[in-house]
C-alpha cells in the first residue's frame, strides 16, 4: 500500500487494510506460540519483525497515526531483542502478545469509525522493558545464528507478473450464493410447470438450465468452502492463556484441518468450539497436581479432529480430563426442576446432553470463562440451528468427547412441502422418515395425546394446526401424517396436505425474526411465496415418543 | 430534530410520520402470508399487532399494524376466528436499516409527505409516548414522528416470545 494513499480518500482501501492487517496479527500470534516453545528459533524474531512493520506501513498511509506509532513501539522491542540489547523472555513475549491484541482491538475500533484509544499501561511497560540494561542474550551463540538479510537487499523481480489467486470479500460470496439459490427455487418452479404438454425442445431446454444451474451451484459453494484450521487458528491462543490463569499444562492437538466446509457453517462454528474448549479447560482437564496424583501424564490433551463423511462434517472435541460426573448431572437435573422418573428412565446418552439445559451447570463455580451453564446451551442451540446434531460421551476420569455433526453446507436443502390452511411450511428431508395417509380409525389416544403405528411401534402424533394455533380444520379422513426424527425421537405430524419436495434455498431469519423458535430458515418460491422451514427439533415431543 | 423529508401515515384521527430516508419501497400486496408461531412449549400469545409477512426481491418481511400496536385500531386478522377480515390490495411502506426490515401497514388511505424545507421551522417536542420520537406541529395538527427502531425491537421480542 502506497505512501501515495494518505494523500488520496483512503476510505476505500479500508476493508483491505483491516483483511491485510488480521493476517498480519494471525501470523504474529503464530510466531509468538512458536517462540515461547521454541526460543532458540531465528528467524521467529525477523518475521516477528516483519509483521509489524507491515502493520506500521499500512496504518501509516491510511492515516491511523496512532495505531502506526504504537507498532513502531512493538518493532523497537523486538529490534532490541534481535541486537541482543535485551534477552527474550516471557515478560517481553507476553508485551508482545499484549500488543497484537491492543493493535487487533484498534482494527475493531476502525471498522467501526470509532477513534482510537492508546493503551499507556502496555505502552509504559514497553518503554521500562527497553530502557531496562541487561547483558547480551546467552541463548543464541553467535555462530549458530542464521543471518536473514533484510527485505531491502532481496534482489529485486525482474519482471511485472499477477499473482493467480484473488483476496475476495466474503460478502461477495455471500451476494453470488443468494442469487444462484434464487436460481434454484426457480428451477424447481420451471420442474413444475414443465410438463409434457409442452414441446420438447422447450422440456430439454429447461433440463439444461437446470443442470447449468446445479453445475452454478456447486461451483459457488466450492469457491466459499475453506478448511476448517481457518476455525481453529486462534485456539491455540485461546489454549495457551486459559492454561496460564488456571495453572494447568495442555497440549492442543488438531488433526484434519484441511477438511474444507461452507463458510457460513464454520461461522454458525465459531462460539460453540470456544465454548466447547473453555469448558473442556475449566471443568474438564485436572490440576497439574490432580493429574499427576491419579498417575495421568502431567500434560492435558485436547484433540479436535474433523472429517467428511458424505453430506456430513463430523468434529470431535476429546479431552482426556476427569469426565462428567452422571450423579452430580442427576442431581442438578432434579434441582433445575426436571421430573426424576423422567430422569431415571434417560439413557446416558440423553442423561449427558442434559448439560446442554439452560442454566444448569455441573461447575462448582462461576469462573471468568464458564461455569453459568449458558455455554452448552448455545452450542447445542447453534448445531441446530443448521440442521446439525450434537452428542456427548464421557468416562469418569478418562475424559469427555463431543462430537457435533454438521452438513457441509446449509445453504440449499431438499425440503418436504406441507400445507396448512393455505400456508406452506417445510420439512427438511433429512430429518423426514415417511409421509402417509392414516385413517381416523387408526388414530388412538384422545386429544391430549394421540399416537399411530409405524413401523409396527406406536409413535405420538400432534396436529401442525395446533402448534400454530390455527382454527381447527373440519374433519379430513384419512389424515396426512409426516413422520420425523426429532432429537433421535420419532413423532408423527399431522399437515393439511403434501405438496412435494424441492430443493430450497434457505435463508437465515434476519430481523426481526433473527430470534424466532421452531424455524430453520425461510425460501422463497418462484411464485413470490414465503415457506418457513420448520425445526422438526422443537416440536412439541411428548413423554411417550418413542426410538 | 430529524429534518428529512417524512412520510405521513392516517389513522382515525391521528396522523404519523416516519423518516422517507428510512423507507426503501411502498409496495401493494393482494395478501399476508403467516409468520409462524409456535404455541407450544412457549404458550406465547400470538401478538395481534403482526399481521403477517409479505416477500419483495426474494426477502421476506414482517408487517405490522401500527393501529394495532398503540391500541388506537383492532387489527382485523384472518387467523382469528368471528373476526372480518378486510380485502386487498393492501398497501405496506418497508422500512429498512442493514439487515433489519419492517413492513408498516398503511391501510388505503393515501399518502403523503412532509418535505424537510417545512419542517426547518417547525419545532419538535419530544414525547413519553411508546414508540413515539416526538412531535411535529405543521399548522397546528400534532404529528407523531414514529420511532421505527424502537417497534422493530418490540416486534423482535413479540415475535421470539421473549
Amino acid at each position: 500500500m502506497s505512501y501515495l494513499l494518505h494523500f488520496m480518500d483512503t476510505s476505500q482501501y479500508k476493508t483491505l487494510f483491516l483483511q491485510e492487517t488480521e493476517e498480519h496479527l494471525k501470523g504474529i500470534n503464530e510466531e509468538l506460540l512458536k517462540l515461547e516453545n521454541e526460543p532458540h528459533a531465528p528467524s521467529g524474531i525477523d518475521n516477528l519483525f516483519r509483521h509489524f512493520h507491515s502493520i506500521k506501513g499500512m496504518a501509516a498511509s491510511m492515516g491511523y497515526e496512532t495505531m502506526a506509532s504504537f507498532s513502531h513501539q512493538l518493532e523497537d522491542l523486538l529490534d532490541a531483542v534481535r541486537k541482543e540489547r535485551i534477552n527474550l523472555n516471557q515478560e517481553i513475549v507476553d508485551a508482545v502478545l499484549s500488543g497484537a491484541d491492543t493493535l487487533r482491538a484498534f482494527t475493531q475500533l476502525i471498522a467501526e469509525d470509532k477513534p482510537l484509544d492508546m493503551d499507556s499501561q502496555l505502552l509504559s511497560k514497553i518503554q521500562a522493558i527497553l530502557t531496562r540494561k541487561e547483558p547480551p542474550a546467552p541463548l543464541l551463540q553467535k555462530e549458530e545464528a542464521v543471518v536473514i538479510p533484510p527485505a531491502s537487499a532481496q534482489p529485486a523481480a525482474s519482471k511485472l507478473g499477477l499473482s493467480t489467486t484473488m483476496k475476495v470479500d466474503s460478502k461477495v460470496f455471500d451476494n453470488f450464493m443468494g442469487s444462484v439459490g434464487e436460481l434454484f427455487t426457480v428451477r424447481s418452479r420451471l420442474r413444475e410447470i414443465v410438463t409434457n404438454s409442452f414441446p420438447v425442445e422447450f422440456q430439454e431446454a429447461a433440463h439444461q438450465l437446470g443442470r447449468i444451474i446445479e453445475d452454478l451451484y456447486y461451483a459457488v459453494v466450492t469457491a466459499r468452502m475453506i478448511p476448517f484450521e481457518g476455525l481453529t487458528q486462534n485456539l491455540p491462543r485461546i489454549v495457551r492463556d486459559m492454561c496460564k490463569k488456571g495453572g494447568k499444562d495442555v497440549e492442543l492437538l488438531i488433526q484434519g484441518g484441511d477438511v474444507k466446509l461452507d463458510r457460513a457453517v464454520l461461522e454458525h462454528m465459531t462460539d460453540p468450539l470456544v465454548h466447547i474448549i473453555r469448558n473442556a479447560l475449566d471443568h474438564g482437564i485436572e490440576t497439574l497436581e490432580e493429574r499427576i496424583s491419579l498417575g495421568k501424564p502431567a500434560k492435558g490433551r485436547i484433540t479436535v479432529a474433523v472429517a467428511r463423511q458424505r453430506n456430513n462434517i463430523i468434529i470431535e472435541i476429546t479431552d482426556d480430563g476427569r469426565g462428567i460426573d452422571v450423579n452430580k448431572l442427576k442431581e442438578k437435573a432434579l434441582l433445575a426442576g426436571i421430573q426424576e422418573e423422567r430422569i431415571k428412565n434417560m439413557a446416558d446418552k440423553e442423561l449427558l446432553l442434559l448439560i446442554c439445559t439452560p442454566g444448569l451447570s455441573l461447575a462448582k463455580e462461576v469462573t471468568e470463562t464458564s461455569g453459568r451453564g449458558v455455554g452448552m446451551d448455545i452450542v447445542k442451540g447453534n448445531v441446530e440451528s443448521i440442521g446439525g446434531r450434537l452428542e456427548i460421551s464421557s468416562y469418569p476420569h478418562q475424559g469427555t468427547k463431543i462430537t457435533l455433526e454438521l452438513p457441509v453446507t446449509i445453504s440449499i436443502v431438499k425440503v418436504l412441502l406441507v400445507s396448512l390452511c393455505d400456508e406452506l411450511f417445510a420439512f427438511p428431508i433429512s430429518k423426514v422418515l415417511k409421509v402417509m395417509d392414516v385413517n381416523r380409525a387408526d388414530i388412538k389416544g384422545d386429544k391430549t395425546c394421540r399416537s399411530v403405528i409405524y413401523n409396527d411401534t406406536e409413535v405420538p402424533i400432534v396436529d401442525l394446526r395446533n402448534i400454530l394455533a390455527l382454527p381447527s380444520l373440519a374433519e379430513k379422513d384419512p389424515v396426512s401424517v409426516v413422520v420425523i426424527d426429532a432429537k433421535g425421537k420419532i413423532s408423527g405430524v399431522i399437515v393439511d396436505d403434501f405438496e412435494g419436495e424441492i430443493d430450497g434455498y434457505i435463508k437465515p431469519l434476519s430481523q426481526p425474526m433473527t430470534r424466532m423458535q421452531g424455524v430453520i430458515g425461510v425460501t422463497v418460491l418462484g411464485d413470490g411465496r414465503p415457506v418457513f422451514l420448520l425445526d422438526p427439533t422443537m416440536l412439541p415431543c411428548p413423554e411417550n415418543t418413542y426410538s | 430534530m430529524t429534518e428529512n423529508d417524512k412520510l405521513l401515515v392516517s389513522l382515525d384521527n391521528e396522523t404519523f410520520a416516519v423518516d422517507a430516508d428510512a423507507v426503501a419501497a411502498v409496495v401493494e400486496t393482494e395478501r399476508f402470508f403467516m409468520l409462524p408461531m409456535l404455541k407450544f412449549p412457549f404458550s406465547c400469545p400470538r401478538p395481534v399487532f403482526i399481521k403477517g409477512v409479505i416477500t419483495r426481491r426474494g426477502d421476506v418481511v414482517v408487517v405490522i399494524d401500527i393501529g394495532s400496536l398503540l391500541g388506537i385500531t383492532a387489527s382485523p386478522d384472518r387467523f382469528n376466528q368471528g373476526q372480518a377480515h378486510d380485502t386487498g390490495p393492501y398497501r405496506v411502506a418497508i422500512m429498512k436499516k442493514d439487515a433489519s426490515s419492517l413492513g408498516v401497514y398503511l391501510g388505503k388511505k393515501e399518502l403523503s409527505f412532509l418535505w424537510s424545507e417545512d419542517l426547518k421551522s417547525l419545532e419538535f417536542e419530544p414525547s413519553g409516548e411508546n414508540y413515539i420520537q416526538g412531535l411535529i406541529d405543521p399548522s397546528g395538527r400534532k404529528i407523531k414522528l414514529l420511532d421505527w427502531q424502537r417497534i422493530l425491537e418490540e416486534t423482535q421480542k413479540a415475535v421470539s416470545c421473549r
